[in-house]
């Protein structure tokens, strides 16, 4: 223990001794000019949420008092959708698009394919830039 | 020099006073260029490292949160700044073997020491530093020169405080071992 004591005092004392190195005398002059080359330091990218936090309340406040609104004066609110023509509606349910669109199974399997290695992608795009600006 | 704290500097800079970012460069441009050069062992590519890592903190200083001391910050690009240049010119690691020694073989040496002029021993020391491995060396100067504890000196290093510590217990060996060969060679020729 004593030596181990007496190791730490040798050793902090040479360490002492050694000393630091100086760079040359322009070395700040060099970084400077480094520095004005470069220009202001870089913002860091810091992303901003679409709806912000204040915006999620006013839609909660809002769909709130909607469904408070709707649950308070339900007799009135349905009279007034009873008194809206919604007939024009009615003629899209008469076409049928699809009925005669038909896919041969490899089209569907290519289709199905495709779509997973689309979804892959958005994934590994995304974990990409995220690392990218170290989020 | 300036005794204001680095965050002063640091919010004069970001508020486009590049002339404050001097005095950090100043204050920190010994331990840069030492840690440098303890890693790469060649002043020139050390100057061309140090230069780059003030450069590139002054680049990223937004980034800086001030979690850690600004010093922690850009001894820790320092150190992996210096690796990568290594890395790059695939030098080997070194790395020395621990001999056993004494208590008397530590009296000896500090014995042998005074005897030698300052200039030698500062080459002798600097000489058997450079036999330590590149974490080593690092560990040692900032914990003994800089006196920095060693929780700082884990962050820097990205190692945990117990590895620093077994590090710092093994380098001081390798330095009396290595030590001890240069030295008792010199006093035999002294006397």
């Amino acid at each position: 223990m004593k030596s181990e004591k007496k190791l730490e005092e040798f050793t902090k004392k040479i360490i002492k001794e050694a000393g630091v190195e100086a760079p040359s005398d322009a070395f700040l002059t060099n970084v400077m000019q480094s520095i004005a080359v470069k220009g202001k330091p870089v913002v860091n990218f810091v992303y901003k949420p679409l709806i912000s936090k204040m915006g999620w309340l006013i839609i909660t406040l809002i769909l709130m008092l909607l469904s408070v609104y709707i649950s308070t004066s339900n007799v009135q609110s349905s009279s007034i959708l009873s008194s809206l023509d919604t007939s024009f509606f009615n003629k899209f349910y008469e076409i049928n698009f699809v009925k005669n669109l038909k896919f041969s199974t490899i089209f569907t399997f290519s289709m199905l394919l495709f779509t997973v290695f689309v979804v892959l992608q958005i994934i590994f795009i995304k974990n990409y830039y995220k690392k990218s600006h170290n989020l | 020099m300036s005794s204001k704290p680095d965050e002063y500097y640091i919010n004069q800079t970001l508020n486009g006073d590049v002339n404050a970012y001097a005095f950090l460069v100043e204050r920190y441009k010994h331990m840069v260029f030492t840690l440098s050069l303890r890693i790469v062992k060649n002043r020139e590519e050390a100057e061309e490292v140090a230069q780059d890592v003030f450069v590139k903190s002054y680049s990223n200083l937004k980034k800086f949160k001030g979690d850690s001391k600004f010093s922690t910050w850009i001894y820790k690009i320092a150190y992996y700044a210096s690796l990568d240049v290594l890395k790059k010119q695939k030098r080997t690691i070194n790395s020395e073997n621990i001999d056993a020694f004494t208590e008397s073989d530590i009296s000896c040496l500090q014995n042998g020491f005074n005897n030698l002029e300052n200039e030698d021993r500062k080459k002798i020391i600097n000489n058997a530093l450079l036999k330590l491995s590149e974490d080593e060396r690092i560990i040692v100067t900032l914990f003994y020169y800089e006196e920095i504890p060693v929780k700082e000196i884990s962050k820097i290093v990205n190692l945990s405080a117990d590895n620093v510590k077994t590090k710092l217990f093994r380098a001081r060996k390798k330095l009396v071992s290595i030590l001890k060969y240069v030295i008792e060679p010199n006093t035999i020729d002294l006397i």
